[in-house]
This record gives C-alpha cells, structure tokens and sequence, in this order.
C-alpha cells in the first residue's frame, strides 16, 4: 500500500509539473490578442484583425471553398461594399464559431455568410476535446508558432502586410479542368446528412450574430467536388427549418457562368481566380441588393481600400496574364 | 464532447489510432483505473469486456465478424483435438499391422475439417476484400472479348482488423492440428487472445502460443512496466505524430498529382513515403507494445531496426516480421515439404547442385508467399506488382549468392568490411524506396509512370523553398523531420548494439530521467503536426 502511494504520489507530481510546464509554454506561445498571429497556420484570415475597427459590413465564414471563390476587393471594386473572408482551410464549426466572436471584438458586421460545405464535416471526440484544452492550454493551438520563433531568431521573418489587400481571398491562377461533373449534374431528391453537433453549431451561430445585430446567411460556393443535389437538399431543409436565408450558387449556373474546363483551380473542387471573378460578381450583386449595406467608395474613411484596390488589381492582373500564356502555350494557340 | 454519442456502435473512429486523444486520454486511463481496482480473478475478463467494447465502438455491428471468427476456431480446435484423441484411443486397441492405415484414416479426417477451418476464413476475407477486385477484372476482360456482360461490382463493409485476426485464427487452427499447441477448451481466453484491443487494428499477428497464456494470467500493474509502457508509448507518438503525420500532405501532393513533377522530386516523394509508412507503422506498434507492457504483456516485436537490412530477404525479416514469420511458417514450409517438392529438389540437388537444387522448389514457395504478400495488402494490381518485385529481388539475390562470394574472394573483399556493408544496405534501401513507390502509387499504371518519370527526368532544376512550401513542405517541416529523423536512428544504433536505451535511462537519477521525459512530451506538444492546417491521418496499416 505504501509502495502504490508513492507512486501515486510520484506520478501527481509528475503531472504536475508537466501541466506548470505547459502553462508556462503557453504563455510563451500565445500572441499578442488581435493580431494576425492568432491562428499561427491562417493569418489570411485572422488579418482581419488588421481592419480598421467597425469598418467590415459583411464576414464571409467557412473552409477554402471561400476564400477560393470570393474576393472582398473585387466586391469592393463593383459595389464599395467593405467585406472580408474569414475562411480556413477545411474549417469546422467549432472554429467558424471561434473566429467569428474574435472577428466581433473589432468589427460589427450586418451580415454573416457561411459557406455550407464545412456543416457537411464531420468532426470526432478528438476535436472537441482538443479544443477545450486548447482553451486552457493555448500551446496546443499556437504550438506551431515555432516557425514564426525560428524567423525571428534568423532574422527572416517578414510583416505580412500583402494578406490585407486580399482581405482573406486567396487566388490561385492554376487551371486544371473539372473531370467528373456527373454527380454535379444529377439531379436527387435525397439528403445528405448533416452532422448533429453540426447544427447546434449552427443554431448557435445564428443566435450570435443575432444577438449582435448581424443577419446570418448560407451560401454555397460552386464546386463539382463538394457539392451535389443531396448536399442542397439538406440544406434547404435545414434552413427552412431554422429560419435562414439560403443562397445556393450551384443553381443559378446559366447566370453565373462558370466555366469548369477553365474556372477550377483543382478539377473541379475549389475555382480558380477566373471562376472566383464570376462568383464574386454575383455574390456581390447580391449583397448589393441588400439593406443597411453601404457604398464606401470614395469615403475618407476607406481610402486604403482604395489604395489596396490598386496593389490587387496589379498583382491579379499580373497573375492572370501569366497563367493565359501558359495555358495558352500549353494548349497549342 | 457530446459522450453519450460513444455509447453508439462504431462511433468511436478516432479510436482507430491509438494516438487519439480518445484513446490515451479516456479510453486506456478508464481501462487502467477499472483494470487496477478490480480483483485478480476479474483482470482477464475485463480486459476482455474492454477489448470488445474497443471493437465494438470502432466497428459497430461488424463486430459479429469477429465473434464467429472466435466460435469457429474454438469448436473447429476443439474437433481437431478431439479426432487425436479417439486416434489414439482406437489405434491402441489395434494390432501393431492396422495401426498405420487407421491412423492415416483420422489424420486425413484432421486434414479435412483444418481445410474447413481455413476455406472458411480466408474465403470470408477474399469475399469480403477482393471480390470487387475479381469482378472489375472479369468485366474489363469480358469487354475485352466483346461479351455483353457487365457482372455487378459487389461492396461489403469490413470491420477494420480483419485482415489481421483472420491470419491470427488460421494460424491457431494449422497450429492445433499440427499438435504445436493444445485446442482450447477456454473460449474466454481464446477470445481475448484473438481480440486484445490494442493490437486488433494493426497486429502484430500473434501466434497462440505467444501471447494466450499471458494475457490470460495478467495479474496487477506494476509501476515499472507502467513507465516503460508509457515511455514507449511516446516515443511511437513521436514518429507518428512529428515524422509521419508531418509528411503526410507532401506525400499526398506528389503521388496524388500523378507525373506533374520532375524525377528528383518524384524521388524524394517515395524516399518520404516510405520513411512515412516506416514511422507510421512501427510508430502504432510502439504504442501496441507499449500498451501491452502496462499490462504485463510481452507482445512480439513487429520491427526489428529494416533500414539496417543488407539484403531484401534480409529486410523481410525486420520489416512487419509478424506477417512474414505467417507467410513461411503457413505457406513457404508447407509447400516446401510437400512431397512433390521434396522429390523435385532431391532430382535437382543431383543435376544441379546443392545450392541451385533447392532453389527451385523454394523458388516456387517464395513464389506463393510473395503472391500472396502482395495480395494481403489489398486488393489492386500495383500490390501485386509489389508482390512480385520483391519476389524477383529475392529470387536474383538468392542466384547471384554463389557468384558474389566467389568474385569477394578474388577480389579480397570481406563482406563484414564496414564500406562494403554500408553499400549493402544503401542498395536494399533503394530497392526498398522503389518498391515502396509502386505500393503508394494509385494503381500499378500510375506508378509505371511515377517510375518511368523518376528515371527518365531524374533532376532537381524545378525544386525550389517555394515549391516545397506549395506542397506542404517548407524548409521548418524538414528541418524537424530530419532531427527528429536523427534521434529514431541514434536511438535504433544504440537498440541494434543491443542496448535498451528505456532500461538504461531508467537506473539514472530522476531529474535526468524526468527531465528527458518531460523533454519529449513538450517535444511532441510543440512540433507534432495536429491542429488547424493539419489532417489527422489514421493508421496507414489499418485498411491493409
């Protein structure tokens, strides 16, 4: 009995001290609050951040199928709608939830869009309890921020100021065909499943940006990969059932006009910057029909979006022209 | 954390890893908290009661498979040992000049029901595995010959393990009937012999005789079998979790773009690979044997340090041994032995030689076992493929030996040369490499091309930091890899001169000992690849 005491004894102490360590690590690895830091491996979309405060009027929420296909600059270009994408790459609610109350701190959104591929992912025992020790235990969330250490130690790490003429976006100016469009084309009346724990993210989003005076929307961006009638099926019933307004770029195809042997990045999954053009002029389109949205243009206020909308119109127009000729060459013209 | 949802079969994926969070944060603390209070008598059945639940949560209903797994061979044992038994009684009650013909009699009855045994378990596993493979075969060929027939591709769902426990059953059975061991009358303890949780997803395939014993007289945990379990356990986290899982997307990038890439990258994409299948794998079996070793179970090692491997054959016998040791005990000795053989290499020593007599008839068993090596992975041309360049290797290996050792004595060459040895296992490492790069490649036609491109366009014009950096590489990745890399191999020399660093960190003072420990925990904390921008990968050797 004395023996397994002290070893009791022993192993408490032991653990102890690993939890004291792991305090003190996670004092050295959390950023400064607000800053792109906050989030070690998506400082596209925590430059948000870097906004000036109350200044975004619409956040777009989900996984890289947004940040694929819609440019904040491009909404800004065409209707002065200051917006920004708060997409990382395969998102889960948890974390759209996460980034959406810091995105809160500084910002006052009207409206909230959530891409609906992430409410499809399912996500394990693992990840909700990884997250509530990330909570107490940050290490584990910014423990990748060794990277950005090993920068500063070598004298390399650079401000990443370029993220903020994005604001989120993310172009890519590969063009690789979409190949199976049949399940893109055929027409279901079944429904995919979506995840419990899924829409009580959900419900509770939507009870966020309602408390906080924001309309929550669904969207779904134009993939062949990861969206199918079942997927819209689903959704529609699901935000008839909550109440929100749903908007699915999947179905207006004509009116659109993406074109899948030109428009995708990756056959067919995410768009490239051509098909992100045409999907970020409809959505913007949309938002413009919208009340309480205003047109920044111009204003004092918004002059560096002005001055950002110059830096991205140079950098696309520059990225555009070399994936043509290269496209191009390869195909022969 | 919504635990209500693990109380629903197969609900429990993440336990698939025994890495997961699930795993060693509630699912082998509950066990060990449970398992420690409980009375001695009551220790195998629970750990039996647990194992159960461990497969029941990760494969739901499927879990029938295994239980009729577990009822067929007790009572097919229990058939074969009960035909020895009325053998020896009727034979002793025979005159001297009868006894032969009755007892060819019964052992041709053992014969019958121990083929019953394994007809109904690897056909269950071909059904179940390979018959989508067989049908989209037979299709393409009946396209081929313009026949109008397209058979329907059937899908089962498997439980995950099968491949595994189905070759830990036929190895009880074969064992039973070639009286090595006793037929259990304990379906209990067979049961838990056939389902111990931490190695059902992966192995190692364990014979009867390894491990039923011992888990059956599992007694209390005693603390240093705890902290050398633990330890263990850790350091397979580190492989899996900063080597393996950190070179997961990379890999990805390179072999599921199929030919974008130049040779040098191709190459460098199968030299990750296999480093990654290495980590992952030996990494889980770390965390089978560690797991085992907390409860006072010696588990047969599955790796033995391959990468110092001088041969192909070699390799095999230090890479995933549990598998080979099956594949000669069950196949190569038995078609060896088979009279057939036996006359063919009596008839080719006298023609041929003793070392080229032999050869043939081995030449037809490693034939089988290779086929059926390759088969065993799964169900697709390029495992075959996989099969057969190892067949081949071994086979010229095996030819070439006679030559080899005559052109060293003329050449004065001592093959325990350090030089001659370090090119030895470069070679099988590259071989390795190449193999490795047709197991991963998607299908055997993609990997001709991934292999054709390696060869043809092997140059390293187009790799650059930012093209690493776009396949999920930057240059931190690698440098991590590769430390990490260096503290497997300094580890692994040590463990190859015999020396079992655990046990010797063990009689050091505690601050060396606990600040070494605390040293990898912050270690796999801070580097391990988890979290946002990452996948969790589940174990690589699970859907084999």
């Amino acid at each position: 009995m004395q023996t397994f005491l002290k070893h009791t004894l022993k192993a408490a102490v032991f653990m102890g001290g690993l939890v004291l360590l792991l305090f003190l690590l996670s004092k050295v690895f959390i950023p400064a609050d607000g800053t792109i830091d906050d989030g070690v491996n998506t400082v596209n979309a925590n430059s948000i951040y870097k906004e000036r405060e109350q200044s975004v009027e619409v956040i777009f929420l989900g996984d890289s199928e947004i940040y694929a296909a819609v440019s904040p600059m491009q909404i800004w270009q065409e209707y002065g709608i200051p917006t920004y994408c708060c997409s990382t790459s395969a998102q889960k609610l948890w974390y759209s939830e996460d980034i959406l109350r810091k995105a809160f701190k500084n910002q006052s959104p009207k409206i909230v869009l959530m891409e609906t591929n992430a409410l499809f992912r399912k996500f394990n025992f693992d990840d909700s309890l990884m997250h509530k020790v990330e909570n107490v235990l940050p290490v584990f969330q910014y423990h990748n921020r060794w990277k950005v250490f090993a920068d500063e130690a070598l004298g390399v790490r650079e401000e990443n100021n370029s993220t903020t003429a994005y604001k989120g976006y993310y172009p890519s100016y590969k063009i690789k065909p979409a190949m199976y469009l049949s399940r893109y084309n055929e027409k279901s009346d079944q429904l995919t499943e979506i995840p419990n724990r899924n829409r009580s993210y959900l419900k509770s989003i939507k009870k966020y940006c309602e408390d906080n005076g924001a309309q929550l929307i669904l969207f779904s961006t134009p993939s062949t990969v990861n969206w199918y009638y079942a997927k819209h099926n689903a959704i529609t019933k699901l935000a008839k059932e909550i109440g929100i307004e749903y908007l699915d770029m999947n179905i207006p195809r004509d009116e659109i006009g993406i074109d899948w042997s030109m428009d995708s990045r990756d056959t067919g999954d995410h768009l490239n910057h051509f098909g992100a053009i045409k999907a970020t002029a409809y959505i913007g389109k949309y938002l413009s029909g919208k009340d309480g949205l205003n047109d920044h243009r111009g204003e004092a206020e918004y002059s560096d979006w002005d001055k950002e909308l110059e830096v991205y119109l140079a950098k696309t127009e520059k990225g555009m022209k070399k994936a043509l000729k290269k496209y191009n060459a390869a195909a022969g013209k | 954390m919504q635990l209500s949802s693990l109380l629903l079969a197969g609900q429990g994926k993440s336990l698939t890893s025994l890495f997961s969070l699930l795993y060693l944060i509630l699912f082998l603390p509950f066990c060990l908290v449970v398992y420690s209070i409980l009375p001695k008598k009551l220790k195998k059945y629970f750990l039996l009661l647990s194992s159960f639940g461990f497969f029941w949560l990760i494969s739901g209903e499927l879990v029938i498979y295994l239980v009729l797994s577990i009822f067929s061979i007790h009572y097919f044992g229990i058939w074969i040992d009960r035909i020895g038994t009325q053998m020896k009684s009727a034979i002793a009650e025979l005159p001297k000049e009868e006894r032969k013909a009755a007892k060819q009699g019964y052992i041709k009855k053992q014969r019958l029901v121990v083929t019953l045994a394994v007809v109904i378990h690897i056909g269950l596993l071909l059904v179940l595995k390979y018959s989508p493979f067989f049908t989209t075969n037979v299709n393409m060929l009946f396209e081929k010959l313009g026949i109008s027939v397209k058979l329907a591709i059937p899908t089962y769902l498997m439980p995950i393990g099968i491949s595994f426990f189905t070759l830990q059953a036929v190895s009880y059975i074969v064992d039973v009937y070639r009286g090595v061991i006793k037929a259990d009358d304990n379906i209990f303890r067979l049961a838990l012999f056939m389902s111990f949780f931490p190695q059902i997803i992966e192995g190692p395939i364990c014979r009867y005789s390894q491990t039923a014993e011992q888990l059956w007289n599992v007694g209390p945990i005693k603390y240093e079998n705890l902290t050398l379990g633990i330890q263990r356990i850790l350091y397979g986290m580190m492989k899996k979790i900063i080597i393996a899982d950190r070179l997961n997307l990379f890999v990805q990038n390179i072999f599921d773009k199929n030919a974008e890439y130049e040779g040098g990258l191709i190459a460098i994409g199968a030299v990750c690979y296999t480093i990654q299948l290495y980590m992952d794998f030996s990494g889980a079996m770390d965390a089978v044997v560690g797991t085992a070793q907390i409860f006072g179970v010696k588990m047969p090692e599955n790796f033995e340090r391959p990468f110092f491997s001088r041969t192909i054959s070699e390799f095999w016998k230090r890479w995933h041994i549990s598998l080979g040791a099956f594949f000669k005990d069950y196949i190569f000795y038995p078609v060896t032995s088979a009279k057939k053989m036996k006359k063919l290499t009596s008839n080719a020593r006298k023609k041929i030689g003793n070392h080229y007599g032999p050869l043939i008839a081995g030449s037809i068993a490693l034939f089988c076992v290779w086929f059926c090596n390759g088969l065993w992975h799964g169900s697709a041309w390029s495992f075959i493929f996989f099969g057969m360049y190892h067949f081949v290797l071994i086979l010229i290996g095996n030819m070439l030996e006679p030559i080899v050792q005559t052109v060293n004595k003329k050449l004065h060459i001592d093959p325990q040369w350090f030089v001659y040895r370090l090119m030895q296992i470069l070679r099988t490492t590259v071989l390795v490499i190449i193999g490795e790069l047709f197991f991963r490649a998607r299908g055997l036609k993609a990997g001709m091309s991934l292999f054709g491109k390696m060869v043809s366009d092997f140059s390293f014009t187009t790799v650059n930091t930012d093209l690493l950096k776009e396949l999920n590489a930057d240059i931190y990745d690698l440098a991590i890899v590769g430390i990490t890399l260096v503290i497997v191999f300094v580890i692994s020399l040590l463990n190859e001169k015999g020396i079992c660093v655990r046990e010797a960190l063990s009689k050091k003072n505690i601050a060396l000992r606990w600040g070494l420990l605390y040293l990898l925990v912050l270690y796999i904390i801070v580097f391990g690849a988890y979290g946002l921008g990452y996948q969790a990968v589940d174990p690589m050797y699970a859907k084999f």
